[in-house]
């Protein structure tokens, strides 16, 4: 049995790493290569980092940065942001990246997925689904799509995803808990794994998470900032104390 | 010197950024001359089976490493699906593998009420059946970091080395000689991967 991920999630703006409440109000954290250094040698399970430079901004990802953040990155890394291409994935693969993350791109052209799967294995290409209470998908936090999150993650692994990553805009960054009703909706429709995103304020939200069937949470501000003043702190729970958490 | 395999499907760098950091020379490649001059091999995994299996054959690797590895006992690691490509088949492929292991390569299909998710992502403990090669001072279990839809079953039981649990016991680790294939991705296993391939460096011929 392989046991529930706790993914540190990275968010990629400008080249520094950020953290946002709701999809804005970034504020600093950290140098990135400082950053995913500290996350490996915490032994944490694997790394989540999102480029949220504005699609203006971002004609392709940022690969000679990315190498240089991986050269002493000994656990796992999916990457998303600027991926529009196979072209994109290719590079990313060959640079030490291990899933690739859609989003956007999606909305126009889901038959990427298979395209890039069939060279690089279902395994490799992972989707993102941003969500609002509401239940319907959202582009960003000023564009809904006009679809519901359950169809939409149904037919992504129709076209072959082998994960599907879901944030929920309205919990990001507020300690509010993981969104444990949109975990049941969906954890028990898809075949293939969900790691669910936004809120997580303590060990027992991630708990909660994976009893409403979630194979995974990416956790941000938990893992970075000490309450009650958000000071930034990076941290990662030892063997010991997810042994506590997680005891069967 | 090592030869990371280069077949166009590989996360090839995260391979070559460990055995940097433990500090032994390494080189990606598909060039023939490379693979001549290399006598350890490393067959990264990261892409599908049909894939990858046609780019070696296309690319002439095959033959040169069937002699290398065959003929000249060179120690050859098989990653992920570069111990799936040592097998003789794989349901995800109409290609046959290299078939230097006796097995074929299955999918995982479980039952749509289980909580059996697929792919298999994650750390997984692996129990070892032998300490010795590759897994020598690595506590027995350990966890490794897996990433598969697809897994090997062997056809005679000595060449299993370690076992996984995911649904069912599946071979993690599997070695005929001095041919070994690991299920996960040491190179993604932190502290118990760089040992794993600090291992498989002493492996000389």
């Amino acid at each position: 049995m392989s046991r529930f991920r706790i993914i540190p999630t990275l968010l990629l703006k400008q080249r520094a790493i950020c953290k946002g409440i709701r999809f804005s109000h970034h504020t600093y954290v950290g140098d990135p290569i400082n950053t995913v250094k500290l996350f490996n040698d915490l032994n944490a399970d694997e790394l989540l980092i999102l480029n949220i430079d504005s699609n203006n901004e971002i004609k392709s990802p940022d690969y000679q940065f990315l190498q240089s953040m991986l050269k002493h990155t000994f656990i796992p890394v999916t990457y998303g942001g600027g991926i529009n291409k196979f072209d994109h994935a290719q590079k990313l693969f060959s640079i030490g990246v291990d899933r690739i993350v859609l989003h956007a791109v999606l909305f126009s052209n889901a038959s990427l997925i298979s395209e890039i799967a069939s060279v690089y294995g279902n395994q490799s290409v992972v989707a993102c689904i941003n969500v609002k209470n509401d239940g319907y998908v959202w582009l960003n936090p000023s564009h809904k799509k006009s679809i519901a999150v359950l169809d939409w993650a149904k037919m992504l692994e129709q076209e072959g995803v082998g994960e599907i990553v879901v944030q929920s805009i309205d919990r990001e960054g507020t300690y509010f808990g993981l969104d444990e009703k949109l975990i049941d909706q969906l954890s028990h429709q898809l075949q293939i794994p969900l790691i669910i995103s936004g809120g997580a304020s303590s060990f027992q939200d991630i708990e909660k998470a994976r009893r409403f069937g979630a194979s995974g949470v990416s956790v941000g501000s938990m893992f970075m900032y000490k309450r009650p003043h958000r000071a930034v702190l990076i941290q990662y729970p030892d063997s010991k104390t997810l042994d506590q958490v997680f005891h069967d | 010197m090592i030869a990371i395999v280069d077949y166009s499907a590989g996360n090839t760098q995260s391979i070559k950024n460990m055995l940097d950091f433990i500090g032994v020379d390494s080189i990606i490649s598909s060039n023939k001359e490379d693979l001549e001059n290399s006598d350890q091999f490393i067959l990264p995994g990261v892409g599908h089976f049909n894939h990858s299996m046609l780019y070696l054959k296309e690319n002439g690797l095959i033959e040169i490493l069937s002699r290398k590895v065959l003929h000249e006992n060179c120690p050859i690691l098989g990653i992920c699906l570069g111990m799936q490509l040592l097998t003789n088949s794989s349901e995800e492929s109409s290609v046959n593998g290299l078939g230097w292991i006796e097995g074929d390569t299955k999918k995982f299909v479980f039952n749509s009420e289980t909580h059996w998710k697929v792919p298999h992502t994650g750390w997984c403990n692996v129990d070892f059946k032998d300490k010795d090669g590759i897994l020598n001072q690595i506590s027995n279990p350990s966890e490794f970091y897996f990433n598969h839809s697809y897994y090997v079953s062997c056809q005679h039981e000595q060449h299993v080395i370690a076992t996984s649990n995911y649904g069912i016991t599946f071979p993690s680790v599997i070695k005929k000689a001095h041919i070994w294939g690991v299920q996960f991705h040491p190179e993604k296993s932190n502290s118990s991967g760089i040992q794993l391939f600090r291992n498989f460096i002493a492996q000389q011929l």
